[in-house]
């Protein structure tokens, strides 16, 4: 099934005093129904991006999707011992 | 009650080698991040590709996933084909990035470890074949096979693993090779790593090795490459593995502010410390 995960980036312009800061802010739909947002401080390239949402899904939504689980409904016990 | 017999097969199992059929192997890996953990996680796809000469340990999504990505991103990292990048969707999201690759002919291999834009590479030109102790035990595996017991203290770890003469190949999961027939089951003595083969083909297409070896060292873009000795490696994999600040700095793209919220609008900061156990025992190294 395809999966689609949005981004969601804004940059502030921030005012402070005299200083400028750019902020660029993202935010990740991941799979397993959590939105990850984060502030970097330079622009992420398309592909850094998709590292990231791969990183997080991997980080975060591993526990609890169907195919890479702490798994404890299976017989590992006996799957471990047994060839 | 088994029997012990030292195993004596080094330069057998390298002619076994240069003359062997390419095979590719599918295994189900498990493992645990924390040794307190009941359950594990699981890695459903890895395959293992080898030639003989050569021999890849890596997870089939994450294969589809980077071929895809090579046609997706421009050297900057930019979407050049829309096509292409919709399709990397179609696969495994969470599959591991890591890989390991093994060449009998020069007796080196690689780790691969690769998360966000950093990919950290551990190096050696000493491949060692774990000293297998053969034992009389036997017994038919789920798939059908006649499997044959054999340990070896390997890296750290005690490795407990079965192989079957049926399919006389040398080979196995990640760096677990020079058995008399391919291992189809794998464990280490602590319970915290499995490697449980699911199905073996003997593929026309060449084995993908190469192109593995290639995706692994790009080197345009804002990927990040670190090549050490394996030892180093290693070490600064397991401090990114358990830091994920640390991890970030090597990506150089450092985040702030970070946290998750979920369907109901709960807030969960980001933790960036986790538990982590390397299938190279850090014992070894010291």
């Amino acid at each position: 099934m395809k999966k689609k995960f949005i981004f969601i980036a804004a940059t502030i312009m921030a005012a402070a005093g005299i200083a400028v800061a750019a902020e660029y802010h993202y935010g990740f739909i991941l799979s397993c129904g959590k939105t990850e947002y984060y502030t970097s401080t330079r622009p992420l390239t398309d592909a850094e991006l998709a590292e990231r949402a791969e990183f997080y899904e991997n980080t975060k939504c591993s526990k609890i999707t169907a195919d890479k689980q702490v798994d404890d409904r299976e017989d590992l016990l006996k799957d471990t011992n047994h060839p | 009650m088994t029997k012990p017999a030292l195993c004596i097969i080094a330069l057998v199992a390298m002619q076994v080698c240069a003359e062997a059929q390419a095979i590719r192997a599918a295994y189900k890996f498990y493992y645990k991040k924390d040794v307190t953990e009941k359950g594990y996680y699981v890695e459903p796809d890895m395959m293992l590709d080898y030639d003989g000469k050569t021999a890849a340990f890596y997870s089939d999504a994450t294969y589809h996933r980077d071929s895809l990505k090579s046609l997706a991103f421009d050297n900057n990292g930019n979407i050049q084909d829309q096509d292409a990048y919709n399709q990397i969707f179609n696969y495994r999201q969470n599959a591991t990035q890591d890989i390991t690759l093994i060449d009998f002919g020069h007796r080196s291999f690689e780790i691969g470890y690769h998360d966000l834009t950093v990919h950290i590479i551990g190096k050696s030109d000493n491949l060692e074949m774990p000293q297998w102790e053969l034992h009389d035990t036997t017994t038919t595996s789920a798939l059908g096979y006649e499997v044959k017991m054999a340990t070896a203290d390997f890296m750290g770890r005690k490795w407990i693993v079965w192989y079957t003469e049926e399919i006389p190949v040398p080979a196995g999961p990640w760096l677990l090779w020079g058995t008399p027939g391919l291992i189809v089951h794998a464990k280490d003595s602590e319970d915290i790593f499995t490697f449980k083969m699911l199905n073996v083909d003997m593929p026309d297409t060449p084995i993908r090795y190469n192109n593995l070896k290639k995706y692994f060292y790009r080197t345009e873009g804002r990927w990040k490459y670190y090549t050490y000795d394996l030892k180093k490696a290693e070490k600064i994999h397991n401090k990114s593995k358990r830091d994920y600040d640390y991890l970030f700095e090597l990506a150089d793209a450092k985040t702030s502010n970070a946290y998750f919220v979920d369907k109901d609008g709960n807030v969960e900061a980001f933790e960036t410390k986790n538990p982590h156990i390397p299938l190279i025992a850090e014992d070894y190294w010291q």
